[in-house]
């Protein structure tokens, strides 16, 4: 995500580095604390789930849709959840249309697994006639507006479209009826991005800071404050503490952000 | 010694093959730890190594590219060179493949380096030039100081004992030129010294080589 | 707490390193960690393709992932899968901080990674082998990178997590350190851990990594004969 053809990140690097050292940021934030979020569920009505996010300037969206298809050979009594994201060149200069490269691929296995491992989703409960017939989710993510820390909006926006999707019930033949039920989801995952900039772990890097990172590290955690998932991105490194420093930071703003989910969704049903 | 080998503590001066984090010292390559008394210099000499082009080095280099005003030169490295014409020719010449073609071989000087590694050549004199016939040989970059020896003694032995012309290339590129049995000997000799640069007493195992040969062909 | 294969919770499976196994490529070496038989081979510094990646302050790191058809039980689709193309961009990060890419401007460093048989750990094996064949092309390195996964299974915390232990499986973090300053350059997780939980996986995994790291000495000086 980091552009090397930046002739100012140079520049910034040193007046980033510099705030840094004096405990600022160029928003003003606090060394932990993410930017305005503000999310839409249910955004989208041709989709079974969806969610709109901006994070701060960030802007994307997931959509939530299902198939019913084969389960995979090992897992014959379960349902499948897969994700892709697309970067369009709409959202940002550096993104060229065609298939995903390595930052799209990393971004939706990313999010992917912030998910997957949690166990947030019953994938047995997504089993429609064993060895024959499951329900697929597509877990879909559209950027809008690349104003850095891709991974975290999409984080936000993918639990968000996946707890708003409804699914139609299917009887023991296999056929879809009229029923529609909420996927079985009992967790709510997040996911939060910090980098290593000037020696500080700074949560949630807007793009000027992204650009001139020394390391990214991401920590998935759940309701229970558990690690499901974790991933260093680029290059650079980090020290044991600070990586205990980033699961600690990422339970706390994991708790706050799974409100302003919870909150987001209640506000929407009740119209 | 193998890369992140602690070499030294405190004030030396840093060679090639080294870097300093503080008060440490440490290797940054696979090789042999050499430490030079009077300047106070510590480097690790490395076993391993694409060529990286250094002004006044001689190199064999192949012609990729003939353009409009210059000839673009494979050294063996990351790196093509650049043959200007005035670097080559005393006259000027509208069709520079004329004088050198793509897939030419040529033995020239590094003439300047910038910091980017672009390189100019020059062949305007002898032994630089266009190599006719003769047989290339490869050896590490590495290993290049040991080929030549102390001062050319090596590089001398085996032109002697070989009865043979060679042009040594610091890029690890060698041309010899000979008879056929003596040009099969170089590239024996050449493939021992490759082997065996880091193993002591190679300069009498080749003496004895040469001696051997020479009596076979003689 | 004993272990399938009656390993230690803190030991690893056999490994073998041999360095300099190809003759064409720049700098190559073979790893065999338990049933893993991965080789990895260095090109470069070399012209950088395509041109406009070029970097004038240093040289560009791309490396390649790749498992090979009969490398796993059931036949693989040859060429690159989403896994493996994440995995090269994660294998770039862990090596990137130990390469001095500022020796070669203007260059591109080329590391490719084949899984000839996959057993569980394979990115930590590829990143092990390519260090050693950076090394082998004589790329200057600040350290070596030295990679080893520690996880859970069985409710215990384990290191170097085999087949089976892995697809049973409850936590599986695949780690690497430059192993002078403990600088962790590989870090990676999936599965449910406490904090406490992580933090001793963690610690685990930098023991690891520092026995690889040994072994990585070892077969280095060996090319050499010492």
């Amino acid at each position: 995500m980091v552009s090397e053809m930046d002739p100012i990140a140079s520049i910034k690097k040193e007046y980033i580095n510099e705030l840094v050292a004096q405990e600022k940021r160029e928003d003003d934030r606090a060394f932990d604390e993410h930017r305005n979020i503000k999310i839409i569920p249910n955004y989208i009505k041709k989709a079974e789930g969806s969610a709109y996010v901006e994070l701060g300037d960030t802007k994307v969206i997931v959509g939530v849709k299902y198939d019913a298809g084969k389960p995979f050979a090992d897992i014959p009594n379960q349902g499948v959840m897969t994700t892709s994201a697309e970067f369009a060149p709409m959202a940002s200069p550096e993104f060229e249309s065609g298939p995903p490269g390595e930052n799209a691929i990393e971004l939706a296995r990313v999010v992917d697994r912030g998910i997957r491992e949690s166990e947030a989703i019953d994938t047995k409960k997504l089993c429609i006639i064993p060895g024959e017939k499951v329900y697929i989710v597509f877990v879909d993510i559209q950027i809008l507006d690349n104003c850095g820390n891709l991974i975290d909006a999409c984080g936000i926006a993918a639990i968000t479209a996946l707890l708003t999707a409804r699914m139609p019930v299917y009887d023991k033949d296999g056929n879809p009826t009229e029923e529609m039920v909420p996927l079985p989801l009992n967790k709510i995952p997040i996911t939060c991005t910090m980098v290593k900039v000037n020696n500080k772990l700074l949560l949630d890097p807007a793009l000027d800071e992204e650009k001139v990172l020394d390391s990214r590290i991401t920590v998935s955690t759940d309701d229970d404050g558990n690690i499901v998932a974790m991933q260093k991105g680029t290059g650079g490194s980090f020290k044991l503490e600070e990586i205990m420093e980033a699961v600690k930071i990422s339970k706390e703003q994991g708790k706050k952000i799974r409100e302003i989910i919870k909150n987001s969704i209640k506000e929407e049903e009740s119209g | 010694m193998t890369p992140g080998t602690l070499v030294a503590q405190g004030e030396y001066a840093l060679g090639s093959g080294v870097i300093r984090e503080g008060n440490e010292i440490y290797s940054t390559v696979l090789g042999l730890f050499y430490y030079q008394d009077n300047k106070k210099l510590v480097r690790v000499v490395p076993l391993e190594g694409k060529y990286l082009p250094k002004a006044g080095d001689s190199v064999v280099g192949k012609i990729v590219k003939v353009l409009p005003g210059k000839w673009l030169v494979n050294i063996n490295s990351a790196y093509l060179a650049s043959l200007d014409p005035r670097n080559a020719l005393y006259d000027r010449v509208d069709d520079l493949s004329r004088v050198y073609n793509v897939g030419d071989l040529i033995f020239a000087k590094i003439d300047y380096v910038n910091e980017i590694y672009d390189a100019s050549l020059f062949t305007k004199v002898m032994p630089y030039g266009k190599l006719r016939g003769g047989k290339i040989y490869e050896i590490h970059p590495t290993r290049v100081p040991r080929l030549i020896g102390k001062k050319g003694s090596m590089i001398y032995m085996i032109k002697q004992g070989t009865k043979s012309k060679i042009l040594v290339g610091q890029n690890g590129l060698i041309w010899a030129t000979g008879k056929d049995k003596m040009t099969d000997v170089i590239g024996k000799v050449i493939t021992i010294i490759d082997n065996e640069a880091h193993i002591s007493g190679l300069t009498d195992r080749i003496k004895e080589f040469l001696e051997k040969e020479g009596e076979q062909n003689s | 707490m004993k272990r399938g294969d009656g390993r230690k919770k803190d030991e690893l499976r056999n490994v073998r390193m041999e360095v300099g196994v190809l003759k064409r490529a720049d700098g190559s070496a073979y790893v065999e960690w338990g049933n893993n038989k991965v080789f990895a081979s260095v090109y470069g510094p070399r012209e950088v393709i395509p041109r406009f990646l070029a970097r004038n302050d240093r040289a560009i790191l791309r490396c390649k992932y790749n498992m090979t058809p009969f490398s796993v039980e059931d036949r693989k689709r040859p060429g690159p899968d989403r896994r493996s193309v994440e995995i090269g961009k994660v294998t770039a990060g862990a090596l990137e901080p130990a390469v001095i890419l500022e020796t070669y401007p203007n260059s591109m460093i080329n590391v490719n990674i084949e899984v000839m048989q996959a057993d569980a750990g394979t990115r930590c094996a590829g990143i092990t082998a390519a260090t050693l064949a950076l090394v082998d092309a004589g790329i200057p390195m600040r350290d070596l990178v030295s990679a080893c996964a520690a996880g859970k299974a069985n409710d215990g915390i384990i290191l170097d997590l085999s087949k089976e232990e892995d697809n049973k499986g409850q936590a599986d973090i695949p780690m690497a350190i430059m192993p002078r300053s403990e600088e962790v350059t590989l870090l990676q997780m999936d599965g449910i851990l406490t904090e406490d939980e992580l933090e001793e996986a963690l610690k685990l995994a930098v023991g690891g990594c520092k026995s690889i790291y040994e072994l990585q000495k070892n077969a280095l000086m060996a090319k050499y004969g010492e």
